[in-house]
C-alpha cells in the first residue's frame, strides 16, 4: 500500500541521513585500538606514539587493547565480527596477514581484512656484534661462500619476515647460510649479542635500540635511514633488496566505504605530522603512506611477491 | 572392596594407563611432523610411556595404600564441573555479565550446605551480587579488560 | 655506593607516593589468580607516560615487586599460584594454611619477599654491567641444560612417588608441544580446534590445574576451607622474624639464586623459586618436612622470586633485552618515553637509572608494612567468608582471569578443560605442579635443544656443541649431583640404620 511504501522510503531517507550525519561527525567518542600482539612490542610502541596525535586531530582518545595469540591470527580472525562503526580499528602487519593464510588455516583470509592504511615499515637489516670480524657486508658474504652453512643468522620466528629476508638474500648473494629461529626480538638480540650466532637478520629499529653494541652491515631501503647514517643500503652494495615488516590499520570489513575513507584520511594526517614523523624515525621506523586509494594495487603486489617466495620456500598450505 | 584390591593403587594405575594411551596417540599423530619438529614430542611420548609402564609395574609389585577416597558428594562435584563448562562455552555468545550472574548463582547453590531460609537467600543474593559486582567492575573498568557483550550483555 | 647522590631524588614525596601506590596495586593484582605481574604493568603503563622516566620506572618497579609478592596469597590460601612465580610457594604454603598456619605463611612470605627484593636490587645497583655479560654467555645449549636441570628437580620433589612426578612432567612437556612449533613451523596436535592454535597458555593452565581441583573438592564437603586454630590477633610477626633469622642462610642463598636466574632472559621466577626450593630442601636438616608445611620452604621460594625482579632489570637496562615478561612491557614503555637502554644508560643518563634503583629499594622496604596489612585482610577474608560465597567468587576469578590473559575466550575453555583433567589426574595421584612446571620448562627445553642443534650443526659438530661449553658442563655437573644425591643419602641412611 502507498502509505507503507511512503513509510519505508521515509525510513530509508532518515537512515541515510543519520549515517551521513554520523559519518560527518566521526569520531565522537573513544576509539578502540586493538593490537594483535602482547604489550611492549613494536606494534604497541607505535600505537602509543600515535595516541597523542589521535587526540590532537580529533579531540578523542584512543583505548589500546591487546589481543595476542597465534602470532596475531587470534585478533585478525575476529576483527570482522565487531560492528563496523569506525570505533574499532586494529593494527595489521605485513607479511603476516598475507603469509599466514597461505601457510595454514588461521581463521581468516587476506582478502577479508579491510586495510585502510599502511603507515610505516621497519626495514630488514643485517647486524653483527660491534666487535665482530665482519666489518662489511662483503666480509660476511665471503665467509659464507668459503664455508657454506657455517655462517648463522638468527631472526624472529620461522617463516616470518626475517626468515624470508634471509632466504631471499641468500639467493641474491649466491650463498648458503643457516637460519636459527629465535622466539621474538628479545631472544634474537641475546643470541646476537652473546655471539651464539654470526649475525642477525633483524630490523632497523633493533639496530637503533642496540646502538653501539652492534654494527649494521646493510639495511633494506632505497636510501639510508636517517637514524643509521653509517649503514649502507643493500642497493648500494649491488643487491636489489627493499623489504621489511609493514604496519598498518584495518577496520571491520562491514564498515561503509565513506567511513573507511575518513579513518584512512585521519591516519594519513597523523602520519604527516612532523613531530610524529620525528618520533618514529628516531627509533628506526621508515615512514610510508599507502592510503585507501592505493590499497588494492599495493595489496595485489604484496600478495604476488609473498606468494612467490612462499612457494619457493615450500611453505604453502597443501 | 576386597582386601587385595584395596591395597592396590587402582586410581594410579588407571591414570598411568591413560597416559600410556596419550603417549601412543602423541606418537601416532607425530607422523606428519617435520624431522626437527618431531624429535621432542616423540622423545617425550616414549619416555612417558616407559615411565607409566614402570609405574604400573611398581604399583602391582609393591601394593601401596591407595589414597583414602575423599568424602563424596558426587552430584555437587559433577554439577560444578558442568557449570564451569557451560560458563566457558557460553560467555562469549550469551554475554559475560549475564552468563556470570547465572553461573555464579548456580555455584552458590551448589556450594551451600545449610538449610535454605528466606533470610539466608536474601543475604546470599545481596552479598553475592556485591562481590560479583565489585570483581566485575575491577576487571571491566579498572583493568580495562574487554569483556564480551554477546547477545545479551 | 654508586650514584648515592640520586638517593634524595628517589625520596621525593611524589616518588614515595608512586612507590606506595604501586606496591598496593601490584600486590592486589598479583594476588588474583590469572592476573600476572605482566598484566598489572601493561594496564598501568599508560598512566606513567605523563611523568618523568625515573618516576615511571619507580612506579612500574613497585607494581612488579608487589605483584610477585601478591602471588603468594592465593598460593597459600587457595593452592593456586597468583603468578607463575608463586608455583613453588604452594608446596609448603598451602599445607601450612591447611594446618591453621596460613597467617604465619603469609607473614613469612612478606618478610622473604622484602629480603629477596632487596638482594636483587643490590645486585642491580652494584654489579649490573658485569652480570649482564654473564647473562649473554647463556646460549640455547645452556638453556636446554637448565631446563633439564629443572625437570630433574621436579622429579626429586615428588615425595610419594618419583615416577608419578616424572610422568606428570612428561604430560606437561607434551602439552607444551601443542600449537605451532617454534622451529620448523609444524602445527602440532591442534586438529580442528582453533582454540589450540596458540598452544596451551601457561597462565590458563596454572589456574585450571591448580585452582579448579581445589574448587571441585571444596564443594564436596561442608567443612570450612581453612580452619583457624587460634585467634587472628597479630601478624605473628615476632614468630616469623624468629623463624626468618634462624633461616638466614636459606634466605641469602635463595635470594642469590633468584637474582642469578632473574638475569637469564626468559627464565623467570617460576624456575628461580623451583631451584631455590630444591636447594633448601637438599641441605635441610629435616628434608622430609618439606612439602608438608615447612616454613623454610616458603622462605626459599618467596625470597628467590622477588629477587628476580632486581635481577631481571639487569639485562633489561644494560642490554635492552628483557629479563622477564614484565620487563618486556617496561622496555616498551621506556621506548615510548624515548629512553634508550644500553650501557650509556649507566653512563651519561645515570640519573634516571640510579634514581630508579633507589626508588626500587624504597618500594621494597615499604612492601613490608603494606604487605603485612594487606596480607592480614586477605587472610581474614578468605578464612571467614562462607563457602557458598567463596567458591563462586573464586570460580569467577578463574573465568575472568584466564580470559584476561589474552582477551580471548579460548583461554577460558582451555582453563576449564585442563581443570577437569587436573582434578581427574589428582584423583589418580598425579598432582598439578609437575605438569605445570613441565609445561613451562618444555618450551625452554625444546627451543634450547633445537636451536643448539642447528647452531652446532652449522659448525659440523652438533653433538659436541652440547657438551663442550663451560657453563653447560657446570650445569650438567649440577644435574648429576642432583640425581646422585638422594641415592647417596639413602645409602648413607641405610648404612646408619644397619650399624645400630
Amino acid at each position: 500500500m502507498k502509505s507503507i511504501a511512503k513509510t519505508f522510503a521515509g525510513a530509508i531517507a532518515l537512515t541515510a541521513a543519520t549515517i551521513g550525519i554520523a559519518a560527518a561527525a566521526y569520531p565522537e567518542k573513544t576509539i578502540n585500538y586493538i593490537i594483535a600482539f602482547g604489550p611492549g612490542g613494536e606494534s604497541d610502541v607505535s600505537a602509543r606514539l600515535q595516541e597523542p596525535f589521535f587526540k590532537k586531530y580529533t579531540g578523542q582518545s584512543v583505548a589500546i587493547q591487546y589481543k595476542a595469540g597465534a602470532g596475531g591470527a587470534a585478533a585478525w580472525s575476529q576483527i570482522n565480527s565487531v560492528p563496523g562503526d569506525g570505533y574499532t580499528i586494529i593494527g595489521t602487519n605485513l607479511p603476516h596477514i598475507v603469509l599466514q593464510p597461505l601457510q595454514k588455516d588461521v581463521g581468516y583470509k587476506t582478502a577479508e581484512i579491510a586495510n585502510v592504511y599502511w603507515f610505516h615499515y621497519t626495514p630488514d637489516a643485517i647486524m653483527v656484534p660491534a666487535d665482530s670480524p665482519y666489518k662489511t657486508l662483503k666480509d660476511l658474504i665471503a665467509a659464507a661462500k668459503k664455508a657454506p652453512g657455517t655462517v648463522t643468522f638468527t631472526g624472529s620466528g620461522t617463516n616470518t619476515a626475517n626468515h624470508l629476508a634471509q632466504r631471499r638474500f641468500d639467493k641474491l648473494a649466491g650463498m648458503t647460510t643457516t637460519y636459527i629461529p629465535s622466539k621474538g626480538t628479545g631472544e634474537s638480540n641475546t643470541a646476537l649479542l652473546g655471539k651464539h650466532v654470526s649475525a642477525a637478520f633483524s630490523y632497523s629499529t633493533v639496530g637503533v635500540q642496540l646502538g653501539s653494541q652492534v654494527r649494521c652491515l646493510a639495511v633494506a631501503m632505497d636510501k639510508r635511514h636517517p637514524a643509521l647514517p653509517d649503514c649502507p643500503t643493500f642497493k648500494e652494495m649491488g643487491y636489489d633488496l627493499v623489504s621489511g615488516a609493514y604496519r598498518g590499520l584495518a577496520v571491520p570489513n562491514t564498515t561503509p566505504k565513506a567511513l573507511q575513507k575518513q579513518v584512512s584520511d585521519l591516519i594519513g594526517k597523523i602520519n604527516k605530522d612532523p613531530a610524529f614523523v620525528k618520533s618514529m624515525e628516531d627509533k628506526g621506523f621508515a615512514m610510508v603512506d599507502i592510503g585507501l586509494d592505493q590499497m588494492d594495487a599495493f595489496m595485489a603486489k604484496e600478495q604476488k611477491q609473498t606468494e612467490a617466495i612462499a612457494r619457493e620456500m615450500g611453505i604453502m598450505k597443501k | 572392596m576386597s582386601e587385595s584390591a584395596a591395597r592396590r593403587d587402582l586410581p594410579g594405575i588407571a591414570g598411568a594407563a591413560f597416559f600410556i594411551v596419550m603417549g601412543g596417540l602423541a606418537l601416532w599423530f607425530s607422523r606428519e611432523f617435520t624431522p626437527l619438529g618431531s624429535v621432542f614430542p616423540r622423545t617425550i611420548a616414549v619416555t612417558m610411556i616407559l615411565l607409566s609402564v614402570a609405574y604400573i609395574a611398581v604399583a602391582f609389585l609393591r601394593p601401596a595404600a591407595a589414597a583414602p577416597a575423599p568424602a563424596a558428594s558426587t552430584w555437587r562435584r559433577v554439577a560444578l564441573m558442568v557449570v564451569l563448562v557451560a560458563w566457558a562455552l557460553l560467555l562469549e555468545r550469551v554475554g559475560f555479565l549475564v552468563t556470570s550472574i547465572a553461573c555464579y548463582a548456580a555455584i552458590l547453590v551448589i556450594s551451600n550446605y545449610d538449610r535454605w531460609t528466606p533470610r539466608m537467600a536474601v543475604m546470599y543474593a545481596l552479598s553475592g551480587a556485591a562481590v560479583l559486582g565489585g570483581l566485575y567492575a575491577i576487571f571491566k573498568f579498572v583493568l580495562q579488560v574487554p569483556l564480551p557483550a554477546g547477545m545479551l550483555l | 655506593m654508586p650514584g648515592i647522590e640520586f638517593l634524595l631524588g628517589a625520596l621525593t614525596p611524589f616518588n614515595i607516593l608512586l612507590a606506595v601506590g604501586g606496591v598496593i596495586a601490584g600486590t592486589i593484582i598479583g594476588a588474583l589468580p590469572g592476573l600476572t605481574a605482566t598484566m598489572a604493568i601493561a594496564v598501568l603503563v599508560p598512566f606513567t607516560f605523563g611523568i618523568p622516566p625515573s618516576s615511571a620506572l619507580i612506579a612500574l618497579g613497585a607494581i612488579y615487586t608487589g605483584a610477585i609478592y601478591g602471588g603468594a596469597y592465593s598460593a597459600v590460601l587457595l593452592n593456586t599460584p597468583g603468578t607463575p612465580s608463586a608455583i613453588a610457594t604452594t608446596f609448603d604454603g598451602y599445607p601450612m594454611a591447611k594446618k591453621g598456619d596460613g597467617d604465619l605463611a603469609i607473614t613469612l612470605a612478606c618478610l622473604a619477599s622484602v629480603i629477596g627484593g632487596l638482594v636483587g636490587a643490590a645486585f642491580l645497583l652494584l654489579l649490573a654491567p658485569p652480570m649482564a655479560q654473564v647473562a649473554l654467555k647463556f646460549g640455547p645449549v645452556e638453556y636446554f641444560w637448565l631446563a633439564v636441570f629443572g625437570l630433574t628437580l621436579i622429579a626429586s620433589l615428588s615425595e610419594s612417588s618419583v615416577l608419578r612426578g616424572l610422568v606428570g612432567a612428561c604430560v606437561g612437556l607434551l602439552l607444551g608441544t601443542v600449537g605451532v612449533a617454534e622451529v620448523g613451523g609444524d602445527i602440532r596436535y591442534v586438529g580442528n580446534f582453533q582454540a589450540l592454535l596458540g598452544g596451551f597458555d601457561v597462565v590458563s593452565a596454572l589456574i585450571g590445574l591448580y585452582c579448579v581441583p581445589v574448587l571441585i573438592d571444596l564443594v564436596a564437603t561442608p567443612d570450612p576451607h581453612l580452619k583457624l586454630t587460634h585467634q587472628v590477633a597479630g601478624f605473628r610477626l615476632g614468630e616469623a622474624l624468629r623463624i626468618a633469622w634462624a633461616s638466614k642462610v636459606n634466605l641469602a642463598r635463595s635470594s642469590l639464586i633468584g637474582t642469578v636466574v632473574g638475569i637469564l632472559p626468559g627464565a623467570g621466577g617460576s624456575i628461580a623459586s623451583l631451584v631455590a626450593y630444591s636447594e633448601a630442601k637438599r641441605v635441610a636438616k629435616h628434608p622430609e618436612r618439606f612439602g608438608k608445611g615447612e616454613p623454610d620452604g616458603v622462605l626459599a621460594t618467596e625470597s628467590s622470586n622477588n629477587a628476580t625482579v632486581g635481577g631481571g632489570f639487569i639485562p633489561t637496562l644494560v642490554l635492552g633485552i628483557p629479563g622477564t615478561p614484565p620487563d618486556a612491557v617496561i622496555l616498551g614503555a621506556l621506548m615510548v618515553q624515548g629512553i634508550r637502554t644500553g650501557p650509556q644508560l649507566f653512563g651519561e643518563q645515570s640519573e634516571i637509572v640510579y634514581t630508579f634503583i633507589y626508588g626500587l629499594f624504597i618500594a621494597t622496604i615499604l612492601m613490608l608494612p603494606i604487605g603485612l596489612v594487606i596480607g592480614r585482610y586477605a587472610f581474614k577474608s578468605i578464612v571467614s567468608i562462607p563457602k557458598a560465597l567463596l567458591v563462586p567468587s573464586v570460580a569467577f576469578l578463574t573465568i575472568v582471569g584466564s580470559f584476561a590473559v589474552q582477551n580471548n575466550a579460548h583461554d577460558v575453555q582451555q582453563m576449564v578443560a585442563l581443570g577437569i583433567f587436573g582434578w581427574l589426574a589428582s584423583r589418580a595421584g598425579f598432582t598439578a605442579s609437575p605438569i605445570v612446571l613441565g609445561l613451562i620448562l618444555g618450551t625452554i627445553a625444546e627451543s634450547g635443544f633445537v636451536r643448539g642443534y642447528l647452531i652446532g650443526n652449522a659448525r659440523g659438530e652438533p653433538v659436541s656443541e652440547f657438551f663442550t661449553r663451560p657453563i653447560s658442563i657446570g650445569i650438567i655437573v649440577f644435574i648429576l649431583i642432583g640425581l646422585m644425591y638422594p641415592v647417596i643419602t639413602a645409602r648413607r641412611r641405610a648404612k646408619g640404620s644397619t650399624n645400630e
